[in-house]
């Protein structure tokens, strides 16, 4: 039954109009202090362009970024992924995507960074020579990765420990950049290598070893998001409002990956990323960009930090991470705020 | 109860049944800012002022006319909503559809377009500018648009919500969105209006 009057305000409707106005009085709220966003706290920001084009949507998002308000937007330029989480904790950089299991390594370290939202789910494959039919025969094998504690390092400790290897004791690590792991891949000389975007989809072209974990498709990793939105604590502590526009920005443009993949790879091509258009179309089109909505970004950070815990890369318990190094507000209001 | 503790029950109830209510009842649409203004050209050539739409709740779209694949989408999924709006669309609710493409869309290019997609041009306009003006509003608007070696544009879809006061509400990102759920929320900031 409707308790909806044809005119004016049902009883409900009164009541909650009533309770809230009264509520706002009490704290000394005008209701138009409600309504509207102020511009951002600084006009400047900082964010970290890395060879990967798995973090495309804060790329894509520079236009949109100058839309919000930020006259200045500088990427600072690194050369692995690895160095986002450094960049983000000295404060070189004021919002970036980054990946979930490093991001939350150095939390564990206290890195002064806040986790604000999820980004896209899945996006790296691990691929193997024909030796290698599961993961279980990686253990005693030779698996590349371009530094120990770096994103492919991380995540593939991860990946071996939840079937039962040891990644301190099984694996043979060795350390190579990305384009010699992928030679060597291809003369069978390491048995494995963990890629991200555009690598799996050279990879795959160029058929080189076989995809052992697919982590857009391959449960567990499928569930959870790869990426992550963190913030400098600082930064976000003094510029709220700038830091929801950024990412008003980045999740704008993350749906722009996922609804216009064609335009958003020709974007990435003609901002430079050594990557071929074909690859980078392929990139948009298979990493889920557009389901920033439906995932919890809390259950990633929760599901990463007892997997990290598990195999003694971070001591700090999962609840203690979310209770200090998340901030979901910004999220829930853009939720609400930007439908797809 | 001493008076501190009476003011704290008080305090309390009020907050109680403030998020409550909300909770139950359905949690109103979000206040994200005043709706960047702007004054652009329709089709009949005349300017229109968004000001001048003050007091309807609007849907502010951006498009151009040659586009063949996702703009026609877009364009089409608005008619269906305008058809399911009944006398309100116009009376109450207003669309306008500004072109990322000023240089090819002329007013007289955006009057056939609204002609071929059935647009009832009592509740809708399609607008168009100067190069610097439309680049403006779409920068405003939170919009990316980039011509590209094809001679398209490629440019973000992005559907803004408008209420009655000029306060941008709510925004519908792609082409994908589920009509219903725009309907719904036209008919609660109509509601909105009513409850003043």
């Amino acid at each position: 039954m409707s308790n909806q009057s044809s005119e004016g305000l049902s009883r409900r409707e009164f009541l909650k109009g009533a309770a809230l106005a009264g509520t706002a009085a009490l704290f000394g709220i005008h209701p138009d202090s409600l309504a509207a966003e102020l511009p951002p706290e600084t006009t400047k920001l900082r964010l970290v362009r890395t060879t990967s084009i798995c973090q495309a949507p804060q790329y894509i998002a520079e236009e949109l970024l100058r839309g919000e308000g930020f006259t200045q937007v500088q990427y600072v330029f690194k050369s692995t992924p690895g160095e986002i989480g450094k960049a983000l904790a000295s404060g070189e950089a004021d919002v970036n995507l980054h990946f979930a299991g490093p991001l939350i390594i150095g939390l564990d370290t206290g890195d002064p960074v806040v986790i604000l939202a999820g980004s896209h789910i899945g996006c790296f494959e691990l691929f193997g020579t024909g030796r290698i039919r599961a993961i279980r025969d990686l253990k005693g094998k030779s698996v590349a990765v371009p530094g120990l504690g770096s994103p492919p390092h991380v995540f593939l400790s991860i990946i071996v420990a939840h079937v039962g290897l040891n990644p301190s004791k099984d694996i043979n690590w060795i350390t190579l950049p990305p384009v010699d792991s992928m030679r060597l891949l291809a003369e069978s000389k390491i048995d494995a290598y963990l890629g991200f975007p555009p690598e799996p989809q050279e990879l795959r072209a160029k058929k080189i070893g076989h995809v052992l974990v697919n982590t857009t498709i391959d449960r567990p990793w499928s569930q959870y998001f790869c990426c992550l939105i963190a913030g400098n604590r600082s930064f976000v502590e003094k510029n709220p409002i700038a830091t929801k526009r950024a990412m008003r920005a980045i999740l704008k443009a993350a749906d722009f990956c996922a609804l216009e993949p064609d335009q958003s790879a020709r974007f990435l091509v003609e901002k430079g990323f050594k990557t071929s258009r074909d690859y980078a179309l392929q990139t948009m089109k298979e990493v889920p960009y557009g389901k920033w909505r439906e995932y919890d970004p809390e259950d990633t950070v929760r599901f990463y930090a007892l997997s990290l815990h598990d195999v003694g890369m971070i001591k700090t318990s999962p609840n203690k991470l979310i209770a200090q190094a998340t901030d979901w507000r910004f999220l829930r209001e853009l939720k609400k705020e930007l439908k797809g | 109860m001493n008076r501190p503790t009476n003011i704290l029950a008080v305090l309390a109830i009020v907050f109680f049944f403030g998020v409550a209510l909300g909770a139950a009842g359905g949690e109103s649409l979000p206040k994200i800012k005043p709706a960047p203004e702007f004054t652009l050209t329709k089709q009949d050539g005349k300017r229109l002022d968004l000001k001048e739409l003050r007091g309807k709740v609007l849907a502010i779209t951006f498009i151009f006319a040659s586009c063949t694949d996702t703009c026609p989408l877009l364009t089409a999924k608005m008619a269906g909503i305008q058809d399911r709006l009944g006398p309100a669309f116009g009376a109450q609710v207003f669309f306008l559809s500004i072109t990322v493409d000023p240089e090819h869309d002329t007013s007289a290019v955006l009057k056939r377009y609204a002609e071929a997609h059935r647009a009832n041009m009592a509740g809708w306009a399609f607008l168009t500018g100067s190069p610097a003006e439309i680049r403006e509003v779409a920068r405003r608007y939170g919009i990316y648009y980039k011509k590209n070696a094809r001679g398209d544009v490629d440019h973000t879809f992005l559907t803004s919500l408008v209420d009655q006061s000029g306060i941008l509400r709510v925004q519908y990102m792609g082409v994908r969105f589920n009509p219903d759920e725009m309907l719904r929320d036209f008919q609660a900031l109509l509601r909105e209006e009513k409850a003043r």
